[in-house]
C-alpha cells in the first residue's frame, strides 16, 4: 500500500480524502495557504503544508511551490480532489517526471477528454449517442436547413467560437432559420471574431444524468449507477443532487452505464471518472462530455452502492485489482446531496465572507455531512463558496426527501449568509417532491419569485 | 486554447524577471512564445525575491524573516548567523525550487540575532528562517 499521500486541494474534499487515508494508514500531507490555515484540512492531516499567501493562483494553483511540497513531504502519490489541477495533464505529466503518483486517470486519458470536440469523437467511435449535428462548421443557411431537415426541429444554431449564451438562437421551422442564421452568425462574428456556425439538435428539457465509472490498471472498469444532476443555478452549477434517477427504466441506466464504460475505456482510462449525459422525456440519451477526476457529488454513488471511492481511487493508483465486477454491484436505496454554500440568496446569491459565529449541524440516521467549516472558522473571499454537503439516504425517494428537509430545518449557520433558506424552499417544492424537473427547474423556481 | 501551456509562460516570465532578463524565448512541441521585458532599474542585490510579507512584528519586537516560497534553504555567501549586520535588500538565503536557486532579500537593515534553519533544510511558504534585530 501507498505509505504517504498529499492533497492537491482544500476544504471538504481534502477533508474527504484525509479521512479515507486515516482509515487505511497512510500518512497525509494537506497544503494550506496562509488564508486557510484554520481550514479543518490543515488540522486533520498527518503533516501541513503552508504554500502561499491568500489567492488561489499564489497558493493551490501555485505550480512550483505545489510541486515541491510534494518532493519535500516525500509523498509517493498525490490526490488532486477536484478543481485546481485534478484535469491538468501538465500536472499529472509534471509528477511523473518527479516520479510521483497522480490519484487519477493518465495525463494521455485527460487530455484526450479535456477537449470537448475530442472527446465527442471519442463517444461516437465508442457507439455512444451524441447530440445529433452538423459535423463541424456549416458553410450557409442553405446547408444550415439540409442538416435541419435531417436532425429534425427544432435546432440550435451555435457559434463555434462561442459561450456564455451568446451566438445561440434556437429555430423551431425552415421559414425562420434564414433570419435567425444572419442575426446569430452576424453576433457570433461581433464577439467572437468568428461567424462560423454549427448546427445541434435542441434536447428540450432535458435532465442531466451522469454515470459514474472507475477502472483498474489491468483493464476491468465498473460503473456505478447514475446520478441526476438536474437541479442547476442560473451558471449551470449543480445545488442538488441524487442517485439514483429514480424513473430511469433499467433498460436505458444499463445502456448508459455500458456505453460510458465503453467511452472510458476508449482512451485507455483508469481510475475514477465520470460520463455526462443529456436525457430527453423519452428517455434517449446523449454524451456531454467526460469529468476526468473525481466528483463534488460522489458522496450519493458511495451511499447507494456501499463503494467508497476514494479508497478504492487509492487502491486503485496502488496497481491493485477492482474488488468486484459489474454483477456484484447492487443499487440499494435513495441518496440526496444538497451543497450548502456561502451566498446570500437575498442579495442575488452574492457571496458573504466572515467569521462563522455558529454552527450548529443536522445528524441523525442517514444523515452524513462533509464539511471543513465549524463556528469560529473565518469564510476568505478567495476560493469557492462552497462550505458543505449534506448527503441524505433513506431506503425511497420520498423518504429521503423528508430527511432532507429535516435536515435542512435543523442546520442553522451564523456569522454570514448561506443558501440554507432557499434550498428549504426549493426542496419543499411540490414539483420536486414529487421529482417532477429538467433543468429548467431552478430558473423556472426563481421566475416564481422564490429568489 | 492551442499552443504551449500559459503556465509554463508565467513561469518563464516570473523567473526572468526575478533575475532581470532581458529576453525570454521558449520553445516546446507545442509552439514557440518569445518576449522582452522592460528593463527595470535594479542594483545586482536586488534581484531575488524579498522574504514574504510580514503581517505583524513578533511579541519581542524582533522582526521575522520568513521564506517567500517552499524548497529548500541553503545560506548565502557569507552566511547567514547571528551577530551578522545585513542592509535591506541583501541576499541572505538562497531557497531551490525546481532546480532554481532562488535569492531571499533581506526585508529591513538590521542585525539578526537568530537563525532557525540549517543549510539543506526543507522550508515552507512562510516559514520563520531567521529573526532581526531592525535598526530603527
Amino acid at each position: 500500500m501507498l505509505q504517504k499521500v498529499l492533497i492537491a486541494n482544500r476544504g471538504e474534499i481534502a477533508c474527504r480524502v484525509i479521512r479515507a487515508c486515516r482509515e487505511m494508514g497512510i500518512r497525509s500531507v494537506a497544503v494550506y495557504s496562509e488564508a486557510d490555515a484554520d481550514s479543518l484540512h490543515a488540522l486533520i492531516a498527518d503533516e501541513a503544508i503552508c504554500v502561499g499567501a491568500g489567492s488561489n493562483s499564489d497558493s493551490y494553483l501555485n505550480l512550483a511551490n505545489i510541486l515541491m511540497a510534494v518532493q519535500i513531504s516525500g509523498a509517493e502519490a498525490v490526490h488532486p480532489g477536484y478543481g485546481y489541477f485534478s484535469e491538468r495533464s501538465n500536472f499529472a505529466e509534471a509528477l511523473r517526471s518527479l516520479n510521483v503518483g497522480f490519484i487519477g486517470p493518465t495525463a494521455e486519458a485527460i487530455e484526450a477528454m479535456g477537449d470537448k470536440a475530442k472527446a465527442k469523437e471519442a463517444a461516437i467511435r465508442s457507439k455512444c449517442p451524441v447530440v445529433p449535428g452538423s459535423k463541424g462548421p456549416v458553410p450557409s443557411d442553405t446547408d444550415a436547413l439540409k442538416v435541419a431537415e435531417e436532425i429534425g426541429y427544432p435546432i440550435l444554431l451555435k457559434a463555434v467560437a462561442g459561450g456564455g449564451g451568446r451566438g445561440i438562437r434556437r429555430v423551431d421551422s425552415p421559414t425562420e432559420l434564414s433570419g435567425l442564421w444572419k442575426t446569430a452568425s452576424a453576433e457570433a462574428q461581433a464577439s467572437f471574431g468568428s461567424g462560423e456556425m454549427l448546427v445541434e439538435k435542441l434536447v428540450e428539457h432535458p435532465r442531466h444524468v451522469e454515470i459514474q465509472i472507475i477502472g483498474d490498471q489491468h483493464g476491468n472498469m465498473v460503473y456505478l449507477g447514475e446520478r441526476e444532476c438536474s437541479i442547476q443555478n442560473l451558471r449551470h452549477q449543480k445545488i442538488v443532487e441524487e442517485a439514483p434517477y429514480s424513473g430511469l427504466p433499467p433498460r436505458v441506466r444499463k445502456a448508459m452505464g455500458e456505453a460510458a464504460v465503453r467511452v472510458a475505456k476508449s482512451v485507455g482510462y483508469t481510475n475514477a471518472g465520470t460520463v455526462e449525459f443529456l436525457v430527453d422525456k423519452d428517455f434517449h440519451y446523449y454524451f456531454l462530455e467526460m469529468n476526468t477526476r473525481l466528483q463534488v457529488e460522489h458522496p450519493i454513488t458511495e451511499e447507494i452502492t456501499g463503494v467508497d471511492l476514494v479508497k478504492l481511487m487509492l487502491k486503485v493508483a496502488n496497481g491493485e485489482r477492482l474488488p468486484m465486477k459489474q454483477a456484484d454491484v447492487e443499487i440499494k436505496g435513495h441518496s440526496i446531496e444538497a451543497r450548502i454554500t456561502a451566498q446570500d440568496p437575498d442579495k442575488d446569491f452574492a457571496p458573504s465572507t466572515g467569521c462563522i459565529t455558529m454552527w450548529r449541524q443536522p445528524g441523525g440516521k442517514g444523515v452524513r455531512m462533509e464539511t471543513h467549516c465549524y463556528a469560529g472558522y473565518s469564510v476568505s473571499p478567495y476560493y469557492d463558496p462552497m462550505l458543505a454537503k449534506i448527503i441524505v439516504t433513506a431506503s425511497t425517494r420520498l423518504e429521503a426527501v423528508k430527511k432532507l428537509q429535516t435536515a435542512l430545518y435543523e442546520f442553522e449557520v451564523a456569522g454570514i449568509a448561506t443558501n440554507i433558506p432557499f434550498l428549504r424552499r426549493l426542496v419543499a417544492h411540490p414539483k420536486y417532491v414529487e421529482g417532477d424537473f429538467h433543468t429548467g427547474f431552478v430558473p423556472a423556481f426563481l421566475q416564481e419569485g422564490h429568489g | 486554447m492551442p499552443g504551449i501551456e500559459s503556465e509554463l509562460i508565467k513561469h518563464a516570465l516570473s523567473v526572468a524577471r526575478q533575475r532581470g532578463f532581458a529576453e525570454v524565448e521558449i520553445e516546446t512541441e507545442a509552439g514557440r512564445f518569445s518576449a522582452s521585458l522592460e528593463k527595470v532599474k535594479k542594483t545586482p542585490a536586488q534581484v531575488g525575491q524579498e522574504a514574504a510579507p510580514q503581517k505583524e512584528k513578533a511579541s519581542n519586537g524582533l522582526f521575522d524573516i520568513k521564506a517567500p516560497l517552499v524548497g529548500y534553504y541553503s545560506q548565502a555567501m557569507p552566511g547567514l548567523a547571528s551577530g551578522i549586520t545585513v542592509a535591506k535588500g541583501d541576499v541572505i538565503a538562497s531557497i531551490s525550487a525546481l532546480g532554481l536557486a532562488n535569492d531571499v532579500e533581506s526585508p529591513q537593515e538590521g542585525e539578526i540575532v537568530e537563525v532557525l534553519v540549517a543549510d539543506g533544510d526543507p522550508v515552507m511558504y512562510g516559514q520563520v528562517i531567521a529573526r532581526m534585530k531592525v535598526n530603527k
